[in-house]
């Protein structure tokens, strides 16, 4: 247990932690890249989905040993939009 | 002597403030207390390297509150009573030079009665302003509030980039709907000049160096592929020409059909050492890690990825 599982264990209760804890986690255990490449099948597929898919907002599975993942991108898109207030500085026409 | 000795006082009196910011700002080693999240790849902190000046100016200020912390501390009277009256310390700081040689001299014997208190008060400060800046910076990174807070991010902006975190910023996570997914990984693609021609390097980030002034120095992958970076003259890889017109449908369609041939090369190719995008061919680089200087770098592009499975019901 992390001090911030601690305390919020403490401040909350149990069952309002672990309900703030998994809300933050979106409902997914993270794993780190390790769990990955340490399989060269696996390691030639991330390679390929990291190669192909940068624009894609899906995920892919990926089965390592028995145990299934998936592997996403972070991706801010769509881009950030400038508001409307602003305007171009590039002058066109006369 | 006489100039050693008030610059020795004032060197010791200083050097609570100096240790704290070095507990706090250059805690780039491991460090045993952290929590599991980043155990897949070296586990260090951000480090802030400022301008002497400035590092000395924010250091200054620490001392005096770390002083009249342990002073106040020390005042309680449960435990050891020490407060040194401030002409004492005026007088030890200041030196002899321009004082009645009587009044140091009374002075310094005052002290010296003290000496055990002294030592114990200094060492004891030293210990806890060292310990208070790793704690500091560990409630700072365990509880996230450098993403939350300017005011205590670390200067170390490699840092937040590399590792991604700079996603989580609160200034940042306006771009996303959700929530940001824990990252798990940084791909680096890097394109280096090697004898002559480029080669671009991809692969996983496993840790980073920086230079004295906080510049990146050095980057260390591992399980990199790299392939001789020649993009087709005027083209892109989208098939646009450089002078942003689309490209001929005739010419587009080549392109593609190469890259799907290329793709079905790689699929009916056994061999594990290649993979093949965009026309390129990808060889791994037959090592554990692989460092390169960031100096010999023409570019540097990171895509942060995630690796998860959906938690039991």
């Amino acid at each position: 247990m992390s001090l911030k599982e601690f305390l919020l264990t403490i401040w909350f209760g149990k069952d309002k932690a672990l309900a703030k804890i998994a809300e933050e986690d979106n409902g997914y255990d993270y794993f780190p890249v390790s769990v990955l490449v340490a399989d060269p099948e696996a390691n030639l597929t991330l390679h390929r989905f990291l190669l192909t898919s940068l624009d894609s907002a899906k995920t892919r599975p990926i089965s390592v040993m028995g145990a299934d993942y998936e592997v996403g991108v972070v991706s801010i898109n769509p881009a950030p939009q400038i508001p409307p207030f602003q305007t171009p500085t590039a002058v066109s026409g006369s | 002597m006489n100039l050693a000795f008030p610059a020795l006082c004032i060197l010791l009196l200083a050097l609570p403030g100096i240790l704290f910011r070095k507990a706090f700002a250059r805690a780039a080693l491991p460090m045993p207390l952290m929590s599991g999240s980043g155990q897949h790849r070296v586990n260090k902190y951000p480090v802030s390297i400022r301008p002497f000046t400035e590092e000395i100016c924010i250091g200054l200020v620490w001392t005096i509150l770390l002083h009249v912390m342990w002073l106040m501390l020390w005042s309680i009277p449960c435990l050891a009573q020490f407060m040194p009256t401030f002409d004492d310390a005026i007088v030890v700081v200041h030196g002899p030079g321009s004082l009645d040689a009587k009044d140091y001299s009374s002075a310094i014997h005052r002290l010296v009665e003290k000496r055990l208190c002294i030592a114990t008060y200094f060492i004891t400060l030293y210990a806890a302003s060292f310990l208070l800046g790793r704690l500091t910076l560990w409630i700072v990174r365990d509880f996230h509030l450098d993403h939350s807070w300017m005011m205590v991010r670390l200067e170390d902006q490699w840092f937040y980039f590399l590792n991604g975190e700079i996603f989580k910023f609160s200034e940042f996570k306006q771009f996303f709907q959700g929530p940001v997914p824990k990252i798990s990984g940084t791909y680096v693609s890097l394109v280096v000049t090697q004898s002559g021609a480029d080669y671009l390097y991809k692969g996983f980030l496993w840790d980073f160096h920086l230079d004295r002034d906080g510049g990146l120095d050095r980057l260390v992958l591992h399980h990199a592929i790299r392939a001789k970076f020649d993009p087709p003259a005027g083209k892109d890889e989208a098939g646009t020409k450089t002078s942003g017109q689309p490209s001929d449908t005739s010419e587009t369609v080549v392109e593609n059909l190469n890259r799907v041939e290329n793709l079905k090369e790689a699929k009916n190719n056994s061999d594990e050492l290649s993979i093949t995008d965009a026309g390129w061919k990808f060889q791994r680089v037959s090592s554990q890690l692989f460092t390169v200087r960031y100096a010999d770098c023409k570019t540097l592009a990171c895509t942060y990825f995630y690796v998860r499975k959906r938690k039991p019901e």
